[in-house]
């Protein structure tokens, strides 16, 4: 009865100051909230990491594929029994295996050696026309295989050592990967995904696969060679961030399987190296989420502490009441903290419902779709944590009006001054101490430490000690100064006199801090994650693409987009420490994402020089007229380096050269033209240990003739003019050509015997002339060496360097695609192929390159990459700072004014009797919002600037990246638009509140008032 | 016969060193049991303090008070709680300090007897009668908080009546009160009285409630001056001899004068004595 009683009696009360219990409420809501918001934030990141960089990892970095050579009528249950065991429970975590049989079969009418596969479930990934094979003897292919060798559907076709197979049904081949097909697009579909450019005419990379039943290739017994192979896929569904840990082990006991590579098995897979880019990302997430929460906590109880303690003092005559009435300490304990403690008590729901809801909003906006959330169990504990530390801030602020005497209460004696200094003083002390902490551990001097999240905090808060302090000396001073009327002067004296005003101006002060200087890293971060993801990609749309077998990737670019405005090819090759970008200078300078201004047209124009139109040949033979005038080394040889339409590799063709003075003709049959001859090497004939170790040349070329249909005919003489020749050697030779006086050029070579004097045909810049990023060439012009787009070894001339090349922001190397292709000889097998365009254009673009047949693997966006960026650990730290940064801002302005408001209700008997003795109630209410607006104002305004100067002294320390991008120069202050548009906003939120908390006071000041005893 | 409060040369000094204020200089005074004595004195002689001394709120600096026999001087707080709970009944002047004001009338009633171990139902009987008793039963669900002056007053007599103590302590009972509810006040501390044998003293500036009761002790300066009783004042001689005049004989005796005293067949004789120059 008793107990009911007491909570029917805690209850009125709540509901009496039911303005004041609400912002107390709201504020222990909030504080539960975040406890309980930050672990299920940080669990739901942790899965929408995991599963972004599944999503993003090749098939190998999701995947395990184990390959066995030998009869491919070999049973799978060895290998499959040995996976198992090595896998364990992280088994489930995969999707069904597949399993293949890859053999080869030879159509002798065409001489093609084909693929003849198995791979189970394949009718269900592959649109066939026709049946899809399922009994022995059944294969299928693609039209166009099917076109080529004059298949029809139902034709029996002999392939030797297969016996006789029915063509059942006509497949397309997938227009893009899948977890399904594993690795196996090279392999199985070459022509639509060629793997190093169409494959010689006859080898099985020349020709889409044939795909069988099972039952064929068992039915081949044990002399039939070829690979059995288990493809096995993570199901991104049933992997969860606790078991990853088993799944590296497993994978990596499995790679490491003594058992299977005495099977002849070979085990592949990426997935610990997956694992620990996941892991790297989730301890990039976790200290900050750490570190910011406990920061809203702290904020949090250290409100509550104030509000409980001024909601403590408006209940003192209550508590002193009781006393009165004879209640024991315990009793009267009861009586005083039943309500805060109810009040807690009844946040602890709410605060998880809302740290739920909190988190389920985070995570839509934030996380990746569909990440699952929910509220772990820690998410419950640190949630009972919070309302621990409510409770302590209760017992805390409650136990000054427990302890105080009935007698002290009623005289308002005791010196709450000096218990506020000891306050301040270990909040000040604290703080400094962070400080000197933080210095220390050398957080505040290395980039990137996550612990600089709470620098702001700290400053803030040593800031704010002292500055609230300094309010009630300069309100004092301003009101011994004022001649500004009753209004200023009572409302400065007011504040010069209040003690409790100072911790509201702290916490004010100190959350303002931590918002400014959230806002301001966020925004950084922002800014930084667009330029990062837009330079790295280069574009704002990126496709990823495949040119068709004789294509080429600028003529189909130029078709796409006559206009030349929309699209710019990109031939990409990377290697060790440089990416070579061979581009349209025009079209990519015009498209590409440059950070400041583009590049001037003089610069455009010197990567693309004019040069020689290509020497095309049309025929299938080439005489070549000598005129040796003298050669050290016998048996030495020209080589014709012939480029082939289609990016095929160079084709070379060799003719003897004659060890003997004079004039000479040599015939060679030419490769399938038309061709371009692109160089001409003379070497000397393999070391002959005894011999001369250097090749000594003079030899004149005179004259070329083609031979065609209408027989031989000359090559134009121009062909021939020396200045259209570059002559080089390496390995120390020298390599000179000059102006033959009867016509044709003149070549003297000398150079080791080991190594080749080249002529190139001047179809291109020697050196090419290139655009490179400055880290690359240490920021130097003039000549360089990168990788060509064949991989080779390619000279450039560095005419320019950009801090931040698009593409390739720390190791990009721009040139010329055209004289690059020809650089590379056409062998474009190891480029990656994309095509730029500008936002909106991306679409259009691939839908006209895909009518020029050319395959759009992936349509990637720079808008995509930041929301990448931003769901990255770091990122979404960033997002989590700002969200609670935010959130204590404004518990810190609630609850301000609520503790303004509560001072100043405790103030009613005093403005009533000042209205009684004729001060107008307007002056009053100017004095009660001004008294607000100083302290708010002050307090925000200290807070603001504090939070500047933490942006200036940390904010470029604040981790953005998992790995900080090379070449990028990254942003340190927010855009001045952002900052002053949050500032401003805050402040007229809290003026606002302050004004608005000042009229409710004033409507309950009535003249009743002075019938009661003033507080 | 015990009496209901004894005090014995009461000090009570306030403050730190260098900045006291001595608000009972030697108080002795006795009030029996069953007796109505109203403290009487001039605004800071000193009424209230004696008062919060009696309800165990203040410990004196020296002397010795005692309730019912039982010295306050060295009662600790728990024993000083459980005697007001059980034996004393406080109405502080302030109504609003009397009442928990979110609390119904009935509510305020009961919050008073909350720590007794009472049955539940005896409570609600005892605080229905009590706020019948004092015309309150119409308002036993209002708020205390809403009650008018008087009513606040009447509400505050009756949760000091709560749990029936011997003795009734009640500083300014009517301050603030229109004279129809003051007289209502005084009305019930005398019925208290009468009805429940309640031993009651209270500090009054209110003739009326001076009149009403069966004795009055004026306290200046810290001393107990004088005495009324049945309408007759009397002088009170201190512990070392010292008589506060009248104030009406202040005219005679300005501060400052000579006096000379003779010792005559009735008592004593005091007049004042000019010296030649």
């Amino acid at each position: 009865m008793n107990f009911l009683a007491s909570l029917a009696t805690s209850a009125r009360g709540l509901i009496s100051r039911a303005g004041a219990v609400a912002t107390i409420f709201v504020v222990a809501v909030v504080a539960v909230a975040a406890a309980v918001a930050a672990p299920a934030y940080y669990a739901g990141g942790k899965r929408s990491i995991l599963a972004d960089t599944l999503s993003a990892s090749t098939v190998l970095g999701d995947g395990i594929g184990v390959t066995q050579s030998g009869p491919v009528s070999a049973s799978f249950e060895p290998l499959t029994a040995a996976l198992a065991a090595d896998l364990g429970r992280s088994a489930k975590l995969f999707a069904p295996a597949v399993e293949a049989r890859e053999a080869t079969a030879v159509y002798p009418a065409a001489t093609e050696t084909l693929s003849l596969v198995s791979r189970t479930g394949l009718c269900a990934h592959l649109a066939v026309r026709g049946a899809c094979p399922t009994a022995a003897g059944q294969i299928m292919a693609t039209p166009g295989l099917a076109r080529a060798n004059g298949w029809e559907l139902g034709q029996r076709i002999r392939l030797p050592a297969w016996g006789t197979l029915t063509l059942t049904g006509l497949y397309t081949p997938p227009r893009s990967g899948g977890a399904y097909w594993f690795d196996r697009l090279t392999t199985y579909f070459p022509v639509e995904y060629p793997l190093s450019g169409p494959g010689g005419k006859g080898s099985p990379s020349a020709y889409d696969a044939l795909f069988t039943a099972p039952s064929t290739l068992l039915a081949a017994g044990a002399s039939a060679q070829g690979d059995i192979v288990i493809d096995q896929s993570l199901d991104p569904s049933r992997v969860s961030p606790a078991g990853l840990g088993s799944l590296s082990t497993a994978v990596q006991a499995a790679i490491g399987d003594q058992t299977l590579a005495g099977q002849q098995a070979v085990v592949q897979s990426d997935i610990p190296t997956t694992v620990s880019t996941v892991r790297r990302a989730w301890t990039s997430l976790s200290v900050p989420v750490l570190v910011v929460t406990l920061e809203l906590l702290a904020l949090a109880w250290l409100l509550l502490f104030v509000l409980f303690g001024d909601a403590s003092e408006a209940r003192g005559p209550e508590v002193a009441l009781a006393k009165l009435r004879g209640y024991s300490r315990w009793r009267t304990s009861a009586f005083a903290l039943s309500e805060p403690l109810l009040l807690l008590a009844t946040s602890y729901p709410v605060g998880l419902l809302a740290g739920w809801g909190v988190t389920e909003l985070l995570g839509r906006s934030l996380l990746r779709p569909g990440t699952a959330l929910g509220l772990p169990g820690l998410g419950w504990a640190t949630g009972a944590l919070a309302v621990a530390g409510g409770v302590a801030a209760v017992v805390v602020a409650g136990r000054r009006t427990l302890r105080r005497d009935v007698m002290a209460q009623w005289r308002h004696t005791g010196d709450p001054t000096a218990r506020g200094w000891v306050v301040d003083t270990v909040l000040l002390t604290a703080a400094v101490a962070g400080l000197v902490e933080l210095e220390a551990s050398g957080a505040l001097s290395s980039t990137d430490h996550p612990l600089t999240l709470l620098f702001p905090g700290l400053l803030g808060l040593a800031v704010a000690v002292v500055a609230s302090r300094l309010l009630p000396l300069i309100c004092a001073a301003a009101a011994a100064l004022s001649r500004r009327g009753v209004v200023g002067f009572l409302a400065l004296r007011q504040v010069a006199r209040r003690p409790s005003g100072s911790r509201t101006t702290t916490i004010l002060a100190a959350s303002f801090a931590l918002a400014t200087f959230a806002v301001s890293a966020w925004a950084v971060a922002g800014q930084n994650y667009q330029r990062v993801a837009t330079l790295r990609m280069g574009a704002p749309v990126v496709l990823d693409v495949t040119t068709p077998a004789g294509s080429d990737l600028a003529a189909d670019v130029a078709r796409a987009d006559p206009s030349g405005r929309r699209a710019t090819p990109v031939e990409e090759y990377s290697s060790n420490g440089s990416l070579t970008m061979a581009v349209d200078p025009a079209r990519w300078n015009a498209i590409a994402a440059w950070r400041g201004a583009r590049l001037p047209a003089r610069t455009v124009a010197a990567l693309n020089p004019p040069e020689a139109a290509p020497l095309v040949l049309h025929g299938d033979a080439l005489r070549v007229h000598l005129d040796v005038s003298r050669i050290s080394l016998a048996q030495s040889t020209l080589n014709l380096d012939f480029q082939l339409a289609g990016g095929v590799a160079p084709t070379p063709v060799q003719l003897a050269v004659p060890s003997t003075p004079g004039p000479a003709t040599a015939t060679v049959a030419l490769p399938p033209c038309p061709c371009t001859l692109s160089d001409v090497g003379l070497s000397g004939p393999p070391a002959d240990a005894g011999g001369p170790n250097r090749l000594e040349a003079t030899v004149a070329i005179t004259g070329l003739d083609v031979h065609g249909a209408g027989g031989w005919k000359p090559v134009p003489a121009a062909a021939l003019a020396a200045r259209d020749w570059y002559a080089h050697a390496d390995g120390g030779g020298t390599s000179r050509v000059s102006p033959r006086a009867a016509g044709g050029l003149r070549w003297i070579v000398s150079v080791p015997a080991s190594v080749s004097a080249v002529l190139s045909f001047r179809d291109r810049p020697f050196p090419l002339p290139a655009l490179a990023a400055a880290p690359v060439v240490d920021g130097r012009t003039g000549p360089a060496t990168t990788a060509g787009l064949d991989g080779r070894a390619l000279p450039v001339d560095v005419i320019a360097t950009a801090g931040s090349v698009p593409g390739g922001p720390a190791d990009g190397v721009v040139v010329d695609i055209a004289y690059a292709q020809i650089a590379a000889a056409g062998d474009l097998a190891l480029t990656v192929q994309q095509v730029w365009t500008r936002p909106g254009s991306g679409a259009a673009v691939a839908g006209a390159l895909r009518a020029e047949g050319v395959q759009v693997q992936s349509v990637r966006s720079a808008a995509e990459a930041t929301a990448a960026l931003d769901r990255s650990g770091p990122g979404l730290a960033e997002n989590l700072f700002l969200a609670e940064a935010a959130a204590a801002a404004l518990l810190a302005s609630g609850g301000s004014v609520l503790a303004l408001y509560l001072f100043a209700r405790r103030r009613r008997y005093e403005m009533a009797a000042l209205a009684s003795v004729g001060v107008t109630r307007r002056s009053l209410l100017r004095t009660v919002v001004s008294e607000q607006l100083i302290v708010l104002g002050y307090g925000a305004a200290v807070g603001m600037i504090t939070g500047l100067v933490a942006v200036l002294l940390a904010v470029r320390d604040v981790p953005e990246f998992a790995t900080r991008p090379a070449g990028i120069p990254l942003a340190t202050f927010p855009s001045a638009t952002t900052l002053a548009v949050a500032l401003a906003a805050a402040l007229v939120v809290i003026m606002a509140a302050g004004t608005g908390a000042s009229l409710t006071l004033m409507r309950s000041v009535t003249a009743s008032q002075l019938r009661e005893a003033p507080q | 016969m015990t009496a209901a409060v004894r005090c014995e040369h009461l000090v009570q000094v306030y403050g730190e060193s260098g900045q006291e204020v001595t608000a009972l200089r030697g108080v002795d005074l006795e009030v029996a049991e069953g007796e109505t004595v109203s403290l009487l004195g001039p605004s800071g002689a000193g009424k209230s303090t004696l008062l919060w001394i009696l309800a165990g709120l203040l410990r004196p600096t020296a002397g010795v008070v005692e309730l019912h026999g039982r010295p306050l001087n060295t009662m600790g707080a728990a024993e000083a709680a459980d005697m007001r709970l059980r034996q004393v009944g406080i109405v502080m002047q302030n109504p609003g300090r009397n009442l928990v004001p979110y609390e119904t009338a009935l509510g305020n009633v009961l919050f008073a007897q909350r720590p007794t171990r009472r049955r539940p139902a005896t409570k609600r009987q005892r605080a229905a009668d009590l706020l019948d008793a004092v015309g309150l039963s119409p308002a036993a669900g209002r708020q205390a908080g809403g009650l008018s002056g008087g009513e606040q007053q009447r509400l505050a007599l009756a949760v000091a009546l709560a749990n029936g103590p011997r003795v009734l302590l009640a500083d300014e009972p009517t301050s603030q009160l229109d004279r129809e509810s003051a007289t209502a006040v005084v009305d019930l501390i005398r019925a208290a009285n009468r009805d429940l044998g309640t031993t009651v003293i209270t500090v009054t500036h209110d003739a009326l409630v001076g009149s009403a009761l069966g004795r009055t002790v004026t306290i200046r300066d810290g001393r107990v001056g004088a005495e009324g009783r049945s309408g007759e004042d009397y002088l009170v001689v201190g512990r070392d001899g010292t008589i506060q005049l009248p104030e009406d004989l202040l005219d005679t005796f300005p501060p400052g004068t000579l006096a000379s005293t003779h010792r005559t067949a009735e008592g004593v004789e005091i007049r004042p004595v000019q010296l030649p120059r």
